[in-house]
């Protein structure tokens, strides 16, 4: 079986970001990069699947500049047997459907039984990517992925919905997967296998490999376009005034914060069972029982 | 100007409405009409309520293979109609069924798609300007979509507040062909899964019930588990408790834990430390339970109690049981009356 991982390489979030107002993007590479979570627990599903049928091959495909050869590296040091880069400078700038037109061309010429992605990746959380990479390939799809198991060219997929709810699907292979990060733990490189993959040729396919037309990708085959980048703001609900009893500096704060931190609930003492019967009252009023 | 409509089967999700809001607003600026897309087997009933939210036209497409939401029967469908009519915008709800149709719609018509937006706005020359965060929401980005049409958003649900029901408004509703065949659904549903609340992981529970260092002991710790039992939420703990071994780390909130944002979030025994604060402070109603007034947790509670949790629970617990059983024994009455009022079944003279 051949299964085939997209994998992206992403800032890492969980540092602290440079983000100054009015700028079209962040100075990405002088932050630290990652190979995405929800890609990593992709990937160790098709491990997984290896596993189960010896003679599967897992690759390995990314699109990004050359430094993305870092994720392709980690995911070789945890037991990918291939991997393959897709880059070209005509590739800079694509948004989430030119950057599925290029991992599509890659895995028509590869052939896949199984692709896997992550739901959604750290920095750009867009999680489109993977929906319309299967669009584009004419594959069944199935996203939000909490448990996947094969069984005789069949899928049975558990597809994770609000409210707690899961669907268990029925899908025919060759199929794409979108998985979660709850999925699996992904396990540790090996270190005879982290060293082999220290020193892995990693092969990179650009515009004329893949038979795409510059019109097709990078900034030129992207309709959306980001126009700028900003510290979040918080919502407010209504025009916010300062409380005048407070200091000039609590007024800053409060302005600073948009007014949202403190909330001024009812305080409720006394005999327990008064109290008791007030929160009843309160969780009756807004339907939570 | 489009939604796509969210719907249970019986009911409009409350983002439809949102949306349908937001788009009455955006059409009525740019000089188009609000048309609501509704998807679904026997869902016609729905329409009116699409009107009374803004919508002036309503697309109905009913067929049994649109009962539950299948990407293969609504993508090819959703793209065709798209086509045809030509619209210049549509938002989409950020939900299961959104998250996954609109992308698949975007990459058939090769449109630009911005997901997960908290915002949607007009730029000068009547762009649609679509704010969604980025970074792991360290960051919000505004995105456009200059050349290819439709300019298409998924919204958050929440992010924009639903506008006041007009019940004087009616829309059209246009029936949409559904040319379907079943051999075109390669996916196939088996089954949908209800996790009990108790046992739901504490990310995706609407109401949380967690318990601190304040609960004492494990059997403390049980109480908690009462109430989250009988309110159908799920059982959540602070650091404390977790440590002591009355909860597993699973149930863990803060920041060692798993950050959350239910609709309700009651925190019983938790001083509210900053440590766990971080991971419920986005809550929409905060309930705090603890016996010292100054606890820093009453500073975020939209309901503060200052008591005793061996004393208050017990009492909620039992408060919450009598609640059942009335609750229980309306409903039968309901089933009672609706019975006697079947023709035949009963003659009032």
């Amino acid at each position: 079986m051949k299964v085939v991982v997209c994998v992206a390489r992403v800032v890492d979030t969980s540092e602290p970001l440079p983000v100054r107002s009015g700028k079209a993007a962040l100075e990405e590479e002088s932050l630290r990069h990652i190979l995405n979570p929800a890609d990593e627990h992709a990937l160790e599903e098709g491990l997984r699947l290896k596993d189960r049928f010896p003679d599967s091959g897992v690759t390995a495909i990314s699109v990004g500049p050359p430094q993305s050869e870092s994720v392709l590296r980690r995911c070789l040091a945890l037991g990918a047997d291939q991997s393959l880069l897709l880059w070209d400078e005509a590739f800079r700038g694509s948004d989430t459907l030119a950057t599925a037109r290029i991992l599509a061309a890659a895995i028509r010429r590869m052939g896949a039984d199984v692709v896997l992605c992550g739901k959604r990746a750290s920095d750009g959380d867009t999680g489109q990517v993977g929906a319309q990479l299967a669009e584009l390939l004419d594959l069944p799809a199935v996203t939000s992925v909490l448990q996947l198991e094969l069984r005789d060219g069949e899928a049975l997929v558990h597809r994770r919905l609000e409210r707690g709810r899961r669907e268990v699907v029925r899908c025919p292979l060759p199929a794409l997967f979108a998985v979660e990060e709850g999925i699996n733990y992904p396990r540790y490189p090996r270190l005879r296998v982290l060293l082999r993959s220290l020193g892995a040729e990693i092969p990179r396919r650009g515009l004329a490999d893949l038979g795409l037309r510059a019109e097709e990708v990078g900034e030129e085959g992207s309709c959306a376009q980001v126009v700028d980048v900003s510290p979040p703001k918080p919502i407010t609900k209504g025009l916010f005034i300062p409380d005048s009893s407070l200091s000039p500096e609590e007024r800053w704060e409060q302005l600073m914060s948009g007014g949202m931190e403190e909330r001024h609930g009812d305080v409720i003492q006394g005999p327990p069972d008064s109290v008791a019967e007030r929160l009843l009252e309160f969780l009756m009023e807004n339907k939570f029982v | 100007m489009w939604v796509i409509v969210d719907h249970s089967g019986d009911e409009v999700e409350d983002i439809a409405l949102e949306l349908l809001g937001q788009a009455r607003e955006l059409a009525d600026r740019l000089g188009l009409s609000a048309v609501a897309v509704l998807l679904g087997d026997d869902v016609g009933g729905m329409a009116p309520l699409l009107g009374q939210g803004g919508a002036d036209t309503v697309y109905l497409a009913e067929s049994p293979l649109l009962g539950a939401y299948n990407p293969d029967a609504y993508t090819p469908l959703l793209a065709d109609l798209i086509r045809r009519e030509r619209p210049s915008i549509v938002l989409w709800g950020a939900t299961d069924q959104g998250s996954d149709l609109a992308p698949r719609v975007a990459a058939r018509l090769g449109t630009g798609l911005a997901s997960n937006c908290t915002r949607v706005d007009l730029s000068e020359d009547d762009l649609l300007v679509m704010t969604r965060p980025v970074y792991g929401g360290r960051a919000s980005c505004n995105v456009v979509c200059p050349q290819a049409r439709p300019q298409m958003a998924t919204l958050q649900p929440g992010a924009v507040p639903a506008k006041r029901l007009d019940p004087s408004r009616q829309a059209q509703v246009i029936a949409v062909d559904v040319s379907l065949s079943p051999q075109s659904l390669r996916l196939r549903l088996e089954e949908v899964i209800k996790i009990p609340p108790s046992a739901l992981d504490v990310t995706e529970a609407e109401v949380i019930v967690a318990g601190g260092r304040g609960v004492g002991s494990e059997e403390g710790f049980h109480l908690v588990e009462q109430v989250a039992h009988l309110m159908g939420a799920a059982v959540g703990a602070s650091r404390p408790v977790v440590d002591a071994g009355w909860a597993p780390y699973e149930r863990q909130v803060g920041l060692s834990g798993k950050t959350v944002a239910p609709r309700l979030y009651v925190a019983c025994g938790i001083s509210g430390v900053n440590h766990h604060v971080v991971g419920m402070r986005d809550s929409r109603a905060v309930v705090a339970i603890d016996q010292d007034p100054q606890a820093p947790i009453f500073q975020i509670a939209d309901l503060k109690i200052v008591g005793d949790l061996h004393q208050v629970l017990p009492s909620l617990v039992e408060r919450l049981r009598q609640l059942r059983q009335e609750r229980v024994t309306a409903e039968d009455e309901e089933v009672l009356r609706t019975l006697a009022n079947v023709p035949g079944a009963r003659q009032d003279s």
